[in-house]
């Protein structure tokens, strides 16, 4: 059985291209919110009301729940300082959580990977949905897995040729070549691992409803495997392209749409299992995005950002800051308040159990969005 | 021991896109040494990149449709094509194959095209040539000056980045320079910059004209200064004699073969061509720890195949999804160290893309890449059915009857080709596939598909 730590698990959600915050987390009683925005602003009446100040997206109905409940935090002005304009870069800077990340190529998980690799006797610790490896997985030793669909991947890997490729094993033992060694070694170790998920799975016979676009269906295996109480402890979904310069409101819409209901999927069925307690659910941006309508009806890529934490174990739920009055802002764009890697320093230390200087290259001051010790309870 | 033949392919493993059939079959009868020469004279001459071959009418329709940046992500993805395609298929094989090292120890990853093949001609023209040139004429490059913001770097606000890494990647290495001398240096390349059209420019208002220490030395230096204190130092070419060693023997250079190398390529003044044949002439090269021991990258991987097979893309993206999906694309190195080569390049994301790319190429199967990518923009080469609109060609007829002159024999010289000295253990594999073949059972192509994704083809 799994060691009591790695029972915590961490789903984080990337919401690629720069969602725009101001019109996800609405400021209803900003005039210059209403000015700056002719076209594209939301109303007070066609949003979903969480404050006198604020209110969700109209597509968000099941945020606004979990806001109501207590389960949700959120987080405003979210950024770093010299805001980079670039998604490139700017995804960089998130995903290494280090300020100068063209220097780097090791992300935040990759290196909790590094640090905890003693939890994962499979070598599964982190899973990114997906075929391509971000940067975020990749540590310096360890690294996180890209799976697609990890049932696919289970009986590809059983199937003839690479049945008969495993059998060799004793025999490339025999050979003087470390690397063909280790490319054997690696079937070998991936079935085990994969066979351990695959069984775990079955085992409990999951409905599973075809899902109606990638970010569900994603999310989707994310939710089984972790109702199957695999080893895993953190998993990557990305949703987008939120990258709106044109035509925002309907491509946001349909966007936020498909989060709202890919996220109540994922918690109803976690709450079925008794699981949610185990799980924070992290989503962020690279960027939010200038307050400034452009004249394409939509909006350019702008600085810091709100972020959504959701947990059962918030020490605040809510809004946990206020949002810019976005009479000050810089170069257009809303200003940071919040460094992101505190948010990170305090999941890492307080929900995953782990020093954050050793993975953060520095000590940083941690908020705290969960209380001491959340991870422990 | 190795017999000939394995001697041959490894060497064209190490210098070239990929041991050909055709090119095995002409060497046999050449010495080494003799074929060292042959590789070194066909890299002679240079054909640079035009313009020409990169931009087109569809790219200003797309600039007008779309602007510019996303004409520029296409503009870009198209001349890491065309490198790739030069890697396996160009003339001047050596000098191609050595210009992706320097590519590695240079790296360089800026949007704007016109940057960027600038930058890669500069690297392919003195890639055979002197190191002295090569780090002189890259250092000057737009692409480089924007990388590592020397353009940022005038007096009274120095921006060490260039004079930093320029030390510590490019030349000496980490630990044979101080914090300071970093300091210094970047006093030295303030006002190093470039006009609009690229052309390099000395911005004499820019330049901090004041006394320096650098190394040990003082003086009033510029720019140029630095890099040949920097190239007078020994350690520059132990530095890059090692690289270099490592890049093409896949280890670590020996202790007491290290200083008689470097010596002599310092001798020499950097000159490229004598580093080679110092290492691809040793009998150390072809020793059984080396042959067969290396794990390809993903560029080396892909050019093997695209040259075993003659492949041609007709998709313009292609290529780059696989890239991107085997952790490797040209033209777009993670970082300024480059690309970290050896074990990690296979891991459980990228091991069965590699040992069934043999596949994906001769049955034309979909590259997918199932996340948003905004790199991605502009991939227009998915048909509705999610498989590539216009299929890949290859040709192995010249394979094809090669087996049917003597399939027992020449089979036997295909595996070698393909799996060099580890084809021993794969006897029993290849017997059986022989007889499948003859009786009909397997074609050609099922028989290549089967051959190349053994994971001893992984390796050279």
């Amino acid at each position: 059985m799994e060691n009591k730590s790695s029972q915590k698990k961490l789903i984080i959600i990337q919401l690629t291209g720069g969602n725009d915050g101001l019109n996800t987390v609405i400021p209803i009683e900003n005039d210059i919110y209403y000015n700056a925005r002719p076209h594209l602003s939301i109303s007070k009446q066609e949003s979903l009301k969480l404050t006198d100040q604020l209110s969700f997206h109209t597509a968000l109905p099941y945020f606004q729940r979990l806001y109501f409940d207590g389960t949700l935090s959120i987080v405003n002005n979210v950024g770093y300082p010299n805001a980079s304009r670039s998604h490139f870069h700017s995804m960089d800077v998130w995903q290494t959580a280090l300020l100068s990340a063209h220097k780097h190529n090791t992300g935040w998980i990759g290196r909790y990977l590094d640090e905890n690799a003693h939890l994962f006797q499979h070598n599964m610790g982190a899973i990114e949905v997906g075929n391509i490896l971000s940067t975020v997985m990749r540590g310096h030793q360890q690294k996180g897995v890209g799976i697609d669909n990890f049932v696919d991947l289970h009986n590809h890997l059983k199937g003839e040729h690479y049945q008969s490729l495993i059998k060799r094993l004793p025999q490339i033992k025999t050979l003087s070549n470390d690397n063909l060694h280790h490319i054997y070694e690696l079937l070998v170790d991936s079935v085990d691992g994969l066979d351990d998920m695959y069984h775990r799975f079955t085992r409990r016979k999951l409905k599973t409803p075809v899902a109606k676009n990638v970010f569900s269906r994603s999310l989707k295996m994310v939710t089984d495997l972790i109702i199957s109480e695999v080893e895993t402890q953190i998993f990557y979904v990305s949703h987008g392209s939120f990258d709106t310069h044109v035509s925002q409101l309907p491509v946001q819409s349909k966007l936020l749409q498909i989060l709202n209901k890919g996220i109540q999927e994922c918690i109803d069925a976690l709450t079925t299992h008794d699981k949610m307690k185990d799980v924070s659910i992290l989503i962020f941006s690279e960027f939010g995005r200038r307050l400034q309508e452009n004249n394409g009806k939509g909006t350019d890529h702008g600085a810091a950002n709100n972020l959504y934490i959701i947990s059962k174990h918030l020490k605040k739920p809510g809004i946990y800051n206020k949002l810019d009055s976005l009479d000050s802002l810089v170069e257009g764009d809303v200003p940071f308040e919040i460094d992101f890697r505190r948010i990170y320093a305090n999941i890492l230390e307080d929900w995953l159990n782990t020093h954050s200087r050793l993975i953060l290259n520095e000590s940083v001051d941690k908020i705290d969005i969960f209380s001491h010790s959340a991870g422990l309870t | 021991m190795l017999n000939h033949n394995q001697k041959i392919i490894h060497l064209l493993h190490r210098t070239t896109g990929g041991p050909r059939l055709k090119d095995l079959l002409r060497f046999q009868s050449q010495s080494i040494i003799a074929i060292v020469d042959e590789l070194i004279h066909k890299s002679s001459t240079y054909k640079q990149f035009t313009r020409d071959q990169v931009f087109d009418k569809n790219l200003d329709t797309l600039k007008k449709a779309r602007g510019v940046k996303y004409r520029n992500r296409v503009a870009k993805r198209r001349i890491s094509d065309l490198y790739i395609m030069q890697l396996a298929k160009g003339e001047e094989q050596l000098r191609e194959k050595i210009s992706f090292f320097w590519h590695d120890h240079f790296p360089v990853n800026v949007k704007n095209p016109g940057q960027t093949l600038s930058y890669l001609n500069t690297i392919r023209k003195h890639a055979l040539g002197s190191f002295r040139e090569l780090l002189h004429a890259v250092s000057r490059e737009k692409a480089m000056i924007l990388y590592l913001d020397n353009n940022k770097n005038i007096e009274g606000q120095p921006n060490e980045n260039f004079a930093r890494e320029v030390m510590e990647l490019f030349t000496l290495g980490i630990g044979h320079y101080t914090e300071n001398d970093v300091l210094e240096a970047a006093r030295a390349f303030t006002g190093w910059n470039n006009k609009n059209n690229g052309d390099f420019i000395h911005i004499q208002k820019h330049h901090d004209k004041g006394s320096k220490t650098i190394l040990g030395q003082t003086g009033q230096f510029t720019g140029d200064d630095v890099l040949n204190i920097l190239l007078d130092n020994k350690q520059t070419s132990r530095y890059i004699t090692s690289k270099l060693y490592q890049f093409l023997t896949g280890q670590t250079i020996p202790n007491g073969i290290k200083d008689s190398l470097s010596d002599q390529f310092y001798n020499s003044d950097y000159d490229i061509c004598l580093l080679l044949r110092l290492i691809l002439n040793a009998e150390d090269f072809y020793a059984p720890s080396v042959v067969s021991q290396k794990i390809k990258s993903p560029i080396e991987l892909i050019t093997n195949l695209v040259r075993l097979l003659n492949l041609e893309f007709k998709n313009a993206t292609y290529l780059y999804k696989i890239q991107m999906k085997l952790g490797q694309i040209v033209l777009y190195p993670p970082n300024v160290s480059g690309w970290t080569f050896g074990k990690s390049w296979i891991d459980l994301n990228t091991v069965t893309e590699r040992l069934e790319l043999g596949d994906k190429f001769l049955s034309n199967k979909t590259i997918r890449i199932n996340k948003p990518l905004l790199s991605l923009e502009g991939d227009e080469d998915s048909g509705e059915d999610g498989r590539p609109k216009n299929g890949n060609q290859f040709n192995f007829s010249s394979i094809e009857n090669f087996l049917h002159l003597d399939p027992e024999e020449n089979m036997k010289q295909l595996a070698q080709l393909l799996f060099n000295r580890l084809s021993n253990h794969l006897d029993v594999l290849i017997a059986e596939l022989t007889n499948r073949w003859l009786t009909g059972d397997i074609s050609t192509k099922d028989l290549l598909i089967v051959l190349l994704s053994q994971p001893e083809y992984q390796l050279n």
